[in-house]
C-alpha cells in the first residue's frame, strides 16, 4: 500500500480505502467512491481526525451490517455515477439523460428481491443517490398494485394483528372515495 | 473481486433467505413513497407496519401538499386542522373548502395534489341576474353548488368574474361550464326542454380572461351548431359543456394571482336565450385533459 497521506487529502483518487463486510469479504476502493458512503466517509474521516500523526493511509473499514452481495453493486453503481459526472461536467441536462439510460440498463438485472438488499445497504451506507435510486425502482415495481399482488411479488408477511388492516382501510377511505368522479 | 452486475442476472446469491420488502425500515419506505400517488401510498399502507408507519409520516405528506397549503388552510376556522397530521392535512383539502359565502371552492386534486377551484354562478356578475324576465336561479344536483343560473332571453349577454388567490406555481386552464336548453326530471328521467333556446349560433361568444401579470387569452365559440343536422340533431344541446377560454400561468403564490375573466355577446341585433350558467372551472392544464371526457354528465 503507498504510503502518501503525510495530510490525508479526500479529493484523491488514487487513495484506496478498504472496506471489510459483514461475510468477511475484503473490497479495496477507490477514495472517491468511499467517500460517496457517507457513513465510511463518517468514519474514514473520524479515525483521520484522530490518528493525524499515525501516517497510515489504508485503513480498514469495517461494515458489520453490509454483505459482499449488495455492497459489490453499491460499487459499481457508484463508480458509474462518478464517470457520469465526470463526463458531464458542464452538462446537467446530459447526465440526467445518461444516468437515467444507465439506471434503466441497471434494472434490468436486478432482481425485484435484491433491491431490498440493495436498500438496506444503502440505507446502512447512508449512499443517497443509490437510495434514492433504489426507492424510485421499487415505487414503480409496487405503482398501481394490489395489496396481495405485493405481498407475493416480494414475499412480504402481513404483521397486523387481526382487525387491523380493516381499520386501515377505514382510516384510508378518503383517498379512494368518488375517485371517478369528475 | 466481489460480484459484478454482469453477474446479477442469475439472481442466485442473496435471495431465498435474504431479507424481504417486509424487513425494509418505515424511513425507507417513506422514500418510497415520495414517487407514489396518495390512492397508492393509502393502499399501501395494508402491507404492513413499517408501511402503514410510513404512510403517516409528515415528511411523506408534507412532499405531497402544495408548497402553500397553509393560504388553504386559512380559509377553514383554526380548530378543524389545528392538532391535523399532515396526511389529515392533505385529506381535509381534498374535500372542496368553500370560501366567499360558499360562492367559490378550492381543492387538491387527490392524485396529484395540485390546486383546483370552482367558482359559482352566484360568485360571477352577470348582466341582468335580478331581472326576472331575464334570468332565474334553478336549484339542481347537477351543479357542484346545487344552483344554475338560467336565461330566458336577453340581448346584451355579459358574465364577468374575478378571481384573487395565491395559486401555487403551475399552469392552470380557465373554462366555463354551461348546458344549453333547460332540464328537469320527469317520473326520474332526465328530459330538457329547448323551448327558450335561441340566438347562439348566429353569432359567436367571445370569452376572455386577463391576469394582473399581463397573461391573456381570448377565443371565440359559437355555443349552439350553427346549421342543423338534419339526421343527427343538435349536438351541443341537452348536456354540460366545459369552454375552455384560456390558460394562464403561475410562477410563484406570491405575489398573488388575479384573473379577470369574461363570456360576452353583446351584439344586440338579436336576442339569446334558453342556456345555463353553472361554474366557472379554475384546473391545472394538464389534469384539464387528463380528466376530460368525464365531464359531462
Amino acid at each position: 500500500m503507498s504510503n502518501q497521506s503525510e495530510s490525508p487529502n479526500p479529493t484523491s483518487s488514487s487513495n484506496k480505502i478498504t472496506l471489510k463486510t459483514s461475510d468477511n469479504e475484503v473490497f479495496e476502493v477507490e477514495e472517491a467512491v468511499a467517500m460517496k458512503f457517507c457513513t465510511v466517509k463518517q468514519y474514514f474521516d473520524d479515525e483521520n481526525n484522530n490518528n493525524v500523526t499515525s501516517g497510515t493511509s489504508t485503513t480498514l473499514i469495517p461494515l458489520p451490517n453490509v454483505e459482499s452481495h449488495p455492497l459489490a453493486i453499491l460499487i459499481t453503481y457508484c463508480k458509474k455515477h462518478l464517470e457520469i459526472k465526470a463526463n458531464n461536467a458542464d452538462n446537467k441536462k446530459e447526465m440526467e439523460i445518461d444516468m437515467e439510460h444507465y439506471e434503466r440498463e441497471f434494472l434490468k438485472n436486478v432482481m425485484p428481491q435484491e433491491l431490498t438488499e440493495l436498500i438496506l445497504a444503502a440505507n446502512y451506507l447512508n449512499f443517497k443517490e443509490a437510495l434514492d435510486f433504489f426507492c424510485r425502482a421499487v415505487a414503480s415495481a409496487i405503482q398501481n398494485k394490489s395489496v396481495e399482488y405485493v405481498r407475493k411479488f416480494f414475499g412480504l408477511e402481513s404483521d397486523f394483528k387481526p382487525g387491523e388492516e380493516e381499520k386501515l382501510r377505514e382510516e384510508f377511505a378518503w383517498s379512494f372515495e368518488g375517485v371517478d368522479e369528475d | 473481486m466481489g460480484a459484478s452486475l454482469s453477474n446479477l442476472a442469475d439472481g442466485s446469491s442473496g435471495l431465498g433467505s435474504g431479507p424481504g420488502l417486509g424487513d425494509i425500515p418505515e424511513s425507507c419506505v417513506a422514500c418510497v413513497f415520495l414517487n407514489l400517488t396518495p390512492p397508492e401510498i393509502c393502499n399501501l399502507a395494508r402491507l404492513n407496519r413499517a408501511f402503514r408507519g410510513a404512510a403517516s409520516s409528515d415528511s411523506v405528506w408534507e412532499s405531497k401538499l402544495p408548497a402553500n397549503y397553509q393560504d388553504l388552510l386559512d380559509l377553514l376556522p383554526p380548530e378543524r386542522y389545528k392538532s391535523l397530521s399532515k396526511k389529515d392535512i392533505f385529506a381535509l383539502l381534498c374535500r372542496p373548502v368553500p370560501f366567499d359565502d360558499g360562492t367559490k371552492e378550492v381543492w387538491l386534486d387527490r392524485v396529484t395534489g395540485r390546486v383546483c377551484m370552482a367558482i359559482s354562478a352566484r360568485g360571477l356578475a352577470i348582466t341582468g341576474i335580478e331581472d326576472r324576465r331575464y334570468w332565474n336561479w334553478i336549484p339542481t344536483e347537477e351543479s357542484r353548488f346545487n344552483l344554475v343560473a338560467y336565461l330566458q332571453q336577453i340581448w346584451w349577454f355579459e358574465v364577468d368574474g374575478v378571481i384573487k388567490f395565491p395559486f401555487p406555481a403551475d399552469s392552470y386552464t380557465l373554462s366555463f361550464r354551461l348546458h344549453l336548453g333547460r332540464f328537469s326530471k320527469r317520473l326520474g328521467r332526465r328530459v330538457c326542454s329547448f323551448e327558450h333556446t335561441h340566438g347562439w349560433g348566429i353569432k359567436p361568444v367571445r370569452f376572455e380572461l386577463f391576469t394582473t401579470d399581463g397573461q391573456q387569452a381570448l377565443c371565440e365559440c359559437c355555443l349552439d351548431d350553427t346549421e342543423h343536422d338534419e339526421i343527427n340533431g343538435y349536438h351541443k344541446r341537452g348536456c354540460w359543456i366545459d369552454y375552455k377560454v384560456g390558460e394562464f400561468i403561475v410562477t410563484d403564490s406570491d405575489p398573488v394571482t388575479e384573473v379577470r375573466f369574461s363570456m360576452k355577446q353583446i351584439d344586440c341585433t338579436h336576442s339569446k336565450g334558453g342556456l345555463c350558467v353553472d361554474s366557472v372551472f379554475i384546473i391545472p392544464s394538464d389534469l384539464k385533459d387528463r380528466k376530460r371526457g368525464g365531464v359531462l354528465k
